[in-house]
């Protein structure tokens, strides 16, 4: 908690804001490719998390290739399997950011979804 | 990204013994609750024995190749077999080396099948 106060929660709240909007624009420019489908409503309104599947790829097998670059991201039914289920799919990929993620991690993570579907080629 | 090894992706890819068996003696479900994959299995038995196998499901590569692979390996097999198979063969089978987090997925139509048993 000290951490955190000598940071601030409203310039932790602003960041995450921030990195979500860079990294939910950046996502939707891979959805427009057709590359990923995205779950959730705009940047305004969510909280620092964008659940996503790779088009053709199972969450579980995005979530491995993507930690073999270092990534971290959950998958499955995030304890949450009405909600996931309710999208018509039985697993999502969530990354989640906060206060220590980087644009520069945020740009890592997007040229490393293009590689999850080259696995399966 | 060690387990997706060749074989493992020809599976996912080419799962073989997909569908419905008719005629199937038993037919059991067994899931990953946390993950949501699924399996439905369609097993023929004689004499306490595996003849024919088929499934249907949903789920990641590992799962499916798992799946796949056992389909073939279990005809023949009983229980004592399919006990002394074990979760290590289902590692072997796979190539032998599944990261500690998806062997609930490599295992899913193994767990499946022992049910049959039951």
């Amino acid at each position: 908690m000290k951490y955190l106060k000598s940071v601030g929660m409203e310039n932790i709240h602003s960041h995450e804001k921030e990195i979500l909007k860079y990294a939910l624009e950046k996502m939707r420019g891979l959805e427009k490719e057709g590359l990923v489908i995205l779950y959730g409503p705009e940047a305004e309104t969510r909280g620092g998390a964008i659940p996503f599947n790779v088009v053709g790829v199972h969450a579980h097998d995005t979530a491995q290739i993507l930690d073999s670059f270092g990534i971290a991201v959950r998958s499955g039914q995030h304890c949450a399997a009405p909600l996931v289920t309710s999208f018509g799919v039985t697993a999502m990929v969530r990354a989640t950011f906060y206060l220590y993620n980087t644009k520069e991690e945020i740009d890592y993570m997007i040229d490393k979804i293009r590689e999850v579907p080259k696995v399966f080629a | 990204m060690s387990e997706y090894r060749e074989i493992i992706i020809d599976h996912y890819k080419n799962p073989r013994n997909m569908g419905e068996l008719a005629g199937a003696d038993k037919i059991v479900d067994e899931a990953n609750a946390s993950c949501g994959d699924l399996i439905k299995i369609y097993v023929k038995l004689a004499k306490g024995k595996i003849v024919d196998m088929k499934w249907q499901g949903i789920g990641c590569a590992i799962s499916t190749a798992g799946a796949s692979m056992l389909s073939e390996k279990v005809v023949d097999m009983s229980k004592t077999d399919l006990e002394k198979f074990g979760e290590e063969g289902v590692v072997s089978m796979l190539g032998g080396e599944i990261m500690p987090g998806r062997m609930k997925c490599a295992t899913l139509a193994f767990r499946g099948l022992l049910k049959v048993f039951e």
